[in-house]
């Protein structure tokens, strides 16, 4: 009996743990190498003096780091970074919720709606900017066509989207939420339908009427996936170099510089490779923070 | 049975509304890009 | 407290096929317990739904205290609803899941304390107030569901099938509470569920559906002793009654009604009888097999005895069952006719 049991147990047991190192090689090597080397040559880089097509490199320390912190521009590109994120994810979280709330029952034309509406996601970054870019351009906008159409603004007085500070920082978060809105609509949607019927039914017998069922039963019961979208959202707009650079590249006089495009701007465009790869650093602690919270997420989905 | 009916149309109207103000914004860049691709500068 | 009365209320899904409710006429007594009984798809859901307001009659009315309440949601109605699955809502505390109707009603804040400790003093449930709804069982769930219910003071109760999500041994004794708390309470209940037992232990009224339509509404012994057509006395009891077509007429008998013939004095309708199985419940015994000779020879007949000791499998024994306990049936209509003579033979 008792050797019947041990023959089981070693049957589900891994065979030897050399199989299972095995197993997990490839998995590891690709980690290593196509993520943790870049990182380690960024970090690498941020020490030293290097720059595109230079042949040598010398170790500065935190020389790097000094620059970077006195100039004016990181501290915009770092406000910029955290403004952006969060407005915008403010801006998606709630126009999900409300896309989500109108999708969720079927009609006439759902299908259609729910492809045109997955496009700013689906499509590729760099196109759905060019495409903003071009409605928000200062000459051929087609909102300045409108505004002026309606008499709002005369002709050729019609403010430059992009090109005034406050304008091109509200045009950027713009397009962060539109791109993004997709995205967190169909994560929502997915966490509503999960939700029993008779929990919405239950609370319109118990008298709650439209907004008391979604703001104090269903919002709250969709706390874990909401934080997924959210974690999510923080990421991909924390990390987006493309839209500012398309759209603005960082101007009007820097005021939109974020961590990404800034690192790209002086470390590629100006070959500092040094200081670019110093301010990237940068986007690693909150980053660190931001997959903390994932991994708890998962862990807590796991328990219940 | 009037309450009853004004209500539900109502709900509906806001329903279609939102969708569109939101399928609008969302497609419409491409809507966009699609049709200045054709034309040269005439308009604007 | 109050009466609910539907006029010829209609629900259709689909056109033209036939409606999940049709027609259905009901008038429930102040404080009275109404069982709406019926299988799977019989309507009597969605006869509750639409009598809370959760889905709309396609024709038809419903009528609470005398008013017409088609066009009044939910909350307007006044009335409570437990659902088959209790519809807690998990990320509140009971507490706050038991005031929560309260709040929604904006009811006084001051008052809620009193009001979810009243409600939960009523159900036993005082101790959980902080748990929450995953940390409880499946009967704690249930009680904390009816003090959700309760604690509006309701002038109706509507539950659904609240009894079937519990184990066996569980479902006797919460339904015995349900009863008492009905009795101490005394508020107008409406009461789903597919167990034709739990209908006859609780109901003042039964009202047996089928395909959307009322077959039977009357007290449990008149739903039993006297159904109206073959399905209700098909469907109340257990086996279910015994029924064999003669002539122009379907004959039933309920299986306790046919018993060994030295037993039965009254007089009675004789059969030669082969057993062909046995089970033994503990209190009682099923016996099935097939009469020999007769009209009726080969079909199945249940008999439930409260002692089959002499009986064995494969033997043939002298059964009867009394003339009085006889049912009629019309053959087309299956509806219920008065008794007429007919020949066994």
């Amino acid at each position: 009996m008792a050797v019947d049991r041990a023959k089981i147990k070693s049957i589900g047991a891994p065979q030897s743990p050399l199989l299972g190192a095995a197993m997990f090689s490839p998995a590891v090597l690709y980690i290593l190498l196509l993520v943790g080397g870049p990182f380690f040559l960024a970090i690498f880089y941020a020490f030293s003096d290097a720059r595109i097509g230079n042949v040598e490199m010398h170790f500065v320390g935190l020389e790097n780091f000094r620059s970077i912190l006195q100039s004016p521009s990181f501290r915009v590109a770092i406000r910029n970074s955290f403004i952006f994120t969060i407005c915008s994810q403010i801006v998606v979280i709630v126009g999900a919720n409300i896309l989500a709330i109108s999708l969720e029952k079927t009609f006439r034309g759902r299908g259609i709606i729910r492809f045109l509406i997955l496009l700013p996601w689906v499509a590729p970054i760099a196109l759905g900017a060019i495409g903003w870019k071009w409605i928000l351009d200062s000459i051929y906008s087609v909102i300045t066509w409108v505004l002026v159409a309606v008499h709002i603004y005369k002709p050729f007085s019609a403010p430059m989207w992009l090109g005034e500070p406050q304008l091109a920082i509200a045009s950027v978060l713009l397009v962060h939420s539109w791109r993004l809105m997709p995205f967190s609509t169909v994560i929502l949607l997915a966490g509503r339908t999960a939700i029993p019927k008779d929990i919405p039914e239950a609370a319109a017998v118990d008298g709650a009427g439209f907004w008391r069922t979604q703001l104090q039963i269903v919002i709250p019961m969709m706390r874990p996936i909401i934080s997924v979208a959210v974690l999510f959202g923080l990421i991909f707009t924390f990390t987006d170099m493309t839209v500012v650079y398309i759209l603005t590249a960082g101007g009007p006089f820097d005021s939109t510089q974020t961590l990404p495009s800034l690192a790209f701007a002086l470390g590629i465009q100006g070959s500092d490779l040094a200081a670019g790869a110093a301010i990237s650093l940068f986007l690693v602690p909150l980053l660190v923070i931001i997959a903390y919270f994932m991994l708890r997420v998962a862990h807590r989905a796991e328990v219940n | 049975m009037a309450q009853g009916i004004s209500r539900r149309i109502w709900g509906k109207v806001v329903h279609v509304l939102v969708l569109a103000t939101f399928t609008i914004l969302l497609a419409f860049p491409f809507y966009w890009m699609l049709i200045t691709s054709f034309k040269q500068n005439l308009d604007l | 407290m109050a009466v609910v009365e539907t006029r010829d209320l209609t629900k259709v899904f689909k056109e033209g096929q036939l409606g999940a409710v049709n027609n259905v006429n009901l008038q429930t007594r102040e404080g009275e317990f109404l069982v709406f009984l019926g299988p799977s798809g019989s309507g009597k859901t969605t006869l509750l739904r639409m009598i809370a307001g959760l889905e709309a009659p396609t024709s038809g009315e419903i009528l609470i205290g005398g008013q017409v309440v088609n066009d009044l949601s939910p909350r307007e109605r006044r009335i409570a609803m437990v659902f088959q699955s209790y519809a807690l809502y998990p990320h509140l505390s009971v507490y706050k899941n038991i005031a929560f109707p309260l709040k929604a009603q904006n009811v006084k804040k001051e008052l809620h304390k009193e009001k979810v400790e009243w409600a939960a003093s009523l159900l036993g449930i005082g101790a959980l107030l902080d748990r929450k709804p995953r940390e409880l069982s499946g009967g704690e769930r249930q009680r904390v569901a009816l003090a959700r219910a309760i604690v509006r003071e309701p002038a109706v109760f509507l539950l659904d099938e609240p009894l079937s999500n519990l184990d066996a041994k569980l479902r006797a004794s919460a339904r015995e509470e349900l009863e008492r708390f009905h009795r101490r309470v005394g508020t107008t209940t409406i009461y789903v569920t597919h167990d034709q037992l739990e209908a006859m232990a609780m109901g003042d009224r039964v009202m047996v559906l089928n395909k959307g339509v009322v077959r039977q509404l009357g007290t449990p012994t008149d739903v039993y002793d006297n159904p109206a057509d073959t399905f209700v006395a098909t469907f109340l009891g257990s086996p279910p009654m015994n029924l064999a077509e003669l002539g122009d007429v379907i004959v039933g008998f309920r299986p306790e009604h046919f018993r060994p013939a030295p037993t039965v004095t009254d007089a009675a309708v004789p059969f030669r009888f082969k057993v062909e199985n046995i089970e033994y419940l503990g209190s009682e015994w099923i016996v099935s097999g097939m009469p020999v000779g007769g009209k009726l020879e080969g079909k199945k007949i249940f008999s439930r005895l409260s002692s089959a000791q002499n009986l064995h499998l494969g033997g043939t024994y002298d059964f009867a069952v009394p003339q009085f306990h006889l049912k009629f049936f019309d053959r087309t209509s299956e509806k219920r006719v008065e008794p007429r003579a007919v020949s066994w033979q």
